[in-house]
């Protein structure tokens, strides 16, 4: 708020009821920055979350410690850079509520460890999509981070290649060869669940 | 070349993705979220508050204030040269005095922004302590810091869940002129009005009343004592 204090009166005399009509004119555009911002990427960061493995009743809080980091960041983050900010505060708070989770006892177990899991579950029951929830974020829990989260944004997210290279700030071959390996690891443990199924 | 999305794939693969999609945030999710966020951009306790009441019915008091703790938080280093200790408690009672603006404020020239912190995302490392009322010496309570109080006041709350009301009782006795003193004094109010001490819980409201008047939850607390 200090620097859209300093941009706002940086002609004007500092002082008085003038300084508190500047305060509160950059407060007004900071919330307005803020709403445009939340707006077009709450449903990204949510679901972000939600696939780098925070749990569904804790996505809510997750998503608004993120635009809290956002709001209190706001006038530092570059234009045009929004989503990779949000994209990297949610990392971040995502990789507190695993190791929270894990503190707790909560984390999914590796797929190849769960072998309750998907044994005895009916196709009816893979089709629910709560169930078929449940699976896919055991899937993507046991995944490598790195190619996990290029895997949801391509996969999940719908983003295209040079979208998720200027989210990771990575080149686009980067991104490829990622997602390559992380579409194999996803396909090979699908195969697993299948396998038990069936056994 | 891009290649084919495997959510378009037919089979337990294209299931499994696709369920992705329908796993959506609530509504109330984010109306807190964003009431929360506009709050630390206002950086006033009619906010921090209004969202500790407004969101109550959907969230839950617990996530209320998590929330709130988040949002006062979040709100310190956001305000415009307001002490936040000020901006916290609205009241038109005297307040001491408050402790270094200029703290609140980080440095200027910063790199640009990061969204990943050194530590954990909303540390009170800026955060100025908040003095006690002058007490007694057989009450004398350790100066805490904003982070501290709102922590004291989250225990409290987790002791309430479990029925233990003596933190609580403790917080409001030991910090009258504390941060998070309202929000304190609501939740003594809800918690005794559950469990029907209608009285004190009318003497509490009125408590409210006079030393917070502009209060989110004054209204509230005026619909109690005309019952």
């Amino acid at each position: 708020m200090r620097e859209a204090v300093t941009h706002a009166g940086a002609s004007e005399p500092d002082h008085g009821a003038q300084r508190t009509g500047v305060k509160s004119d950059a407060r007004d555009d900071a919330a307005t920055t803020f709403a445009r911002l939340f707006d077009a990427n709450y449903d990204f960061v949510w679901a972000t979350l939600r696939r780098l493995g925070v749990a569904a009743e804790g996505a809510d809080d997750a998503a608004q410690k993120v635009f809290l980091v956002a709001a209190r960041k706001l006038l530092d983050i570059e234009p045009h850079r929004e989503k990779a900010f949000l994209y990297g505060a949610a990392m971040r708070i995502a990789a507190d509520a695993r190791y929270s989770s894990r503190r707790r006892g909560e984390i999914f177990a590796p797929l190849d460890d769960a072998a309750a899991s998907p044994v005895g579950a009916s196709p009816d029951d893979l089709l629910d999509q709560k169930r078929a929830r449940e699976l896919l974020d055991q899937i993507l829990g046991s995944m490598d981070l790195a190619e996990r989260s290029i895997f949801v944004l391509y996969e999940i997210e719908g983003m295209t290649m040079a979208e998720i290279a200027d989210l990771h700030d990575i080149p686009q071959g980067t991104v490829a060869s990622r997602l390559k390996r992380a579409r194999e690891t996803f396909e090979r443990k699908v195969e697993v669940m299948q396998r038990r199924r069936l056994r | 070349m891009m290649p084919p999305r495997l959510v378009e794939r037919r089979g337990l693969t294209g299931a499994l993705l696709e369920s992705a999609r329908a796993d959506v945030p609530s509504r109330e999710g984010r109306e807190r979220a964003r009431a929360a966020g506009l709050a630390a951009i206002g950086a006033g306790a009619g906010a921090s508050a209004a969202l500790l009441a407004g969101g109550a019915k959907a969230a839950g008091k617990s996530a209320l204030l998590l929330g709130a703790k988040w949002v006062v938080v979040a709100a310190i280093p956001i305000s415009v040269a307001t002490v936040s200790y000020v901006a916290l408690r609205p009241s038109e009672a005297p307040l001491p005095k408050p402790v270094a603006s200029a703290a609140v404020a980080p440095p200027s020239g910063s790199p640009s922004a990061s969204p990943l912190p050194d530590g954990p995302p909303l540390e009170a490392a800026a955060v100025p302590p908040v003095v006690a009322p002058a007490p007694s010496p057989s009450t004398q309570h350790k100066v805490l810091s904003l982070e501290e109080q709102i922590t004291e006041l989250d225990a409290a709350r987790h002791a309430l869940a479990r029925g233990d009301v003596s933190l609580l009782d403790r917080y409001l006795a030991a910090y009258p002129h504390g941060a998070m003193h309202e929000q304190a004094l609501w939740l003594k109010i809800s918690q005794l009005q559950e469990r029907g001490r209608t009285s004190e819980a009318k003497a509490r409201a009125r408590e409210l009343l006079s030393a917070y008047p502009r209060s989110s939850y004054a209204e509230k607390a005026r619909r109690i004592l005309e019952h």
